[in-house]
């Protein structure tokens, strides 16, 4: 306001001046355009800085929030490696667990088919000691009366047990 | 001129200042663009940041997941062995404890083997009191491999057609020749526990033949103890069996027959066998036993013995008590043994054929011992069951508590007719119902 009253003021008196006007009238036109010209660098430049300013104010809300999602990313990397730590230290041991197990359990199956075998040649031996038993127990009632013949029969007939059974003891 | 001077100064200074606020702006703007640049720079590498982190999240999260599927599976893995181990453990016990009962079991069955084995050597070389006494040895492992004693099965071996007497706390069982020689005899002190005594008759009369000395029952007398049986008699033709009788000053024997014929022998009807001897309430003596047949059933007869015991009674004949009448018997009775209980004669005898499961026992009964009796067994009293077959041969005594029981002889399911073996049971009987009731072993 103050500059343009001036220009104002320097204009009038040169139009009062008779024989010097143009001479006069030139600077401060000169002076109004450079000035006007200030003001409109100073406006643009002001306005690209209220943009720029506007910008970086965006620019820096969002890196706010990136470096805020980082550090949450971050924070939840570090909550996963930490599970996965754990996760992987459960899987070591139950892998030793498991390889343990497994070799126990093939112990105790190696046992229970040891068991099984011996249950089985038992079972043979059994059954041969008792047909043996019966065969000798049918001859020794036979040959308690008398009856050789028959006797004889009851011990032919299981003589075969008898010596099976005799071989699986030893 | 110095208002000229002053406005170039002023001016002059207008223009600095617009110049200097330019300048100002100018270098602000700049120093904004830069730090907007610097600020877009900070937020790029934020961001890759960013994205570097939740790429290095969504791996380790993907690994995170195929370790705890890898943990998941391997639990799994351990659980399910866990569980194969808990059941093999559990079958192996379970085998190791049967395979262990096997081994017992092939103890026990060696134990009895060598122990009949022995007797069978002992009966090779005609040494009976050895083979008894090595047969008695193994009397418990064999009656353990016999299995439950529930059914009362006492004496696992071959003894035929029982009589039992108790002599104080003792109890003495007489059976057909068999291991233990022409009459055996085992004895026992908690009927539980049986072991042999040995051959009750080691010589027999002279008319009489070996290897046929059958249904021996004996009763005391006094001092002396009467052993009445039935053995062979050769002369007569078929070779029938015929009754005697021995004594002995103590029940174990040995009894002794002097006799030179048969005390009772009924060639007409196939010979008399099974002779049973009754001393009543009034102290009178009488005998009963089973006639063959011949042309007829057999038959059951009573008859009065003298005072001795030693023969009949004089003036006195045979009376017929019981012949067969019902399905079950087939036709043949046989075995009596009559009891006086609570003023009344109960005559126990044995129906069907001795070596098959048809065998069984029945009761009839009698106004007096010489009869005349009634059949009361529409069915059997004991017949085949659980754990016994073709039961029969009984013989009816009291025990030390007052108890009754009934002895009897009996095939093994499966294994029923000679040579196999009739074993030794006792069971309780109980006779105060109109019916008597054949009741639990022990």
């Amino acid at each position: 306001m103050a500059l343009g009253a001036l220009v104002v003021e320097q204009v009038g008196e040169v139009d009062d001046d008779s024989g010097r006007p143009r001479r006069r009238r030139w600077p401060g036109i000169v002076l109004i355009a450079v000035l006007v010209l200030f003001a409109t660098a100073l406006g643009i430049v002001s306005t690209n800085e209220v943009h720029t300013n506007t910008q970086f104010d965006q620019t820096h809300s969002s890196l706010d929030a990136t470096q805020a999602h980082t550090r949450i990313v971050l924070s939840d990397l570090n909550t996963v490696r930490h599970e996965l730590a754990g996760v992987n230290v459960q899987v070591f041991l139950t892998d030793k667990a498991l390889a343990q197990d497994a070799a126990d359990l093939q112990t105790a199956q190696s046992e229970l088919a040891n068991a099984r075998s011996d249950v089985s040649h038992q079972t043979t031996v059994i059954t041969d000691l008792q047909t043996c038993l019966g065969g000798v127990q049918e001859a020794l009632n036979a040959l308690s009366v008398a009856d050789q013949s028959r006797a004889i029969g009851a011990l032919n007939s299981v003589s075969s047990s008898c010596n099976g059974a005799v071989a699986a003891n030893g | 001129m110095v208002k000229r001077h002053w406005r170039a100064v002023v001016t002059t200074l207008v223009l600095l200042m617009a110049l200097g606020t330019l300048a100002v702006a100018i270098q602000t703007d700049v120093g904004a663009h830069a730090r907007d640049r610097q600020e877009h720079t900070d937020l790029s590498a934020a961001r890759r940041t960013l994205a570097a982190s939740r790429l290095t999240l969504e791996k380790t999260t993907y690994v995170k997941a195929l370790a705890t599927n890898h943990r998941n599976d391997l639990q799994a893995s351990v659980t399910a062995t866990l569980g194969q181990l808990a059941t093999t453990e559990n079958t192996l016990s379970t085998t190791d404890a049967f395979a262990f009962l096997q081994g017992v079991s092939i103890n026990t069955l060696q134990t009895c083997l060598g122990g009949i084995r022995a007797s069978y050597q002992q009966i090779g070389v005609h040494n009976n009191a050895q083979a008894a006494s090595d047969i008695s040895s193994v009397s418990s492992a064999c009656l353990t491999l016999a299995g439950s004693t529930s059914t009362g099965l006492v004496y696992p071996f071959d003894f035929p057609d029982p009589d039992v007497l108790r002599v104080g706390g003792t109890y003495f069982a007489y059976a057909t020749n068999s291991v233990g020689g022409n009459i055996q005899i085992i004895q026992s002190g908690d009927l539980t526990h049986w072991s042999a005594v040995g051959n009750a008759l080691p010589t027999l009369p002279s008319w009489a033949a070996p290897n046929g000395t059958w249904s021996p029952a004996v009763v005391q007398l006094g001092g002396t103890f009467l052993l009445y049986y039935a053995a062979i008699e050769p002369s007569f033709e078929g070779n029938y069996e015929c009754i005697s009788v021995a004594t002995a000053t103590r029940p174990q024997g040995p009894f002794i027959d002097s006799s030179t014929a048969p005390m009772e022998c009924q060639p007409a009807l196939d010979g008399s066998i099974d002779p049973s001897p009754l001393v009543d309430s009034g102290g009178g003596l009488f005998l009963e036993w089973k006639s063959n047949g011949g042309a007829g059933p057999t038959t059951i007869w009573s008859e009065q013995l003298a005072a001795s015991g030693l023969t009949m009674a004089p003036n006195t004949t045979p009376v017929q008590l019981l012949a067969p009448d019902e399905g079950w018997q087939g036709g043949m009775i046989e075995a009596p043994d009559l009891v006086e209980t609570g003023g009344r004669y109960l005559l126990f005898y044995s129906g069907n054929y001795w070596g098959s499961s048809n065998y069984g026992e029945g009761f009839a009964t009698c106004a007096g011992p010489l009869g005349p009796c009634t059949d009361a067994s529409a069915q059997p009293i004991l017949s085949s069951g659980t754990g016994v077959s073709g039961p029969g041969g009984a013989s009816i005594f009291t025990d030390s508590s007052g108890s009754t029981r009934i002895a009897f002889a009996a095939w093994t399911p499966g294994q029923v007719g000679y040579p196999h073996s009739r074993e030794f049971y006792l069971r309780r009987l109980n006779l105060s119902g109109g019916s008597p009731v054949v009741g639990s072993a022990g």
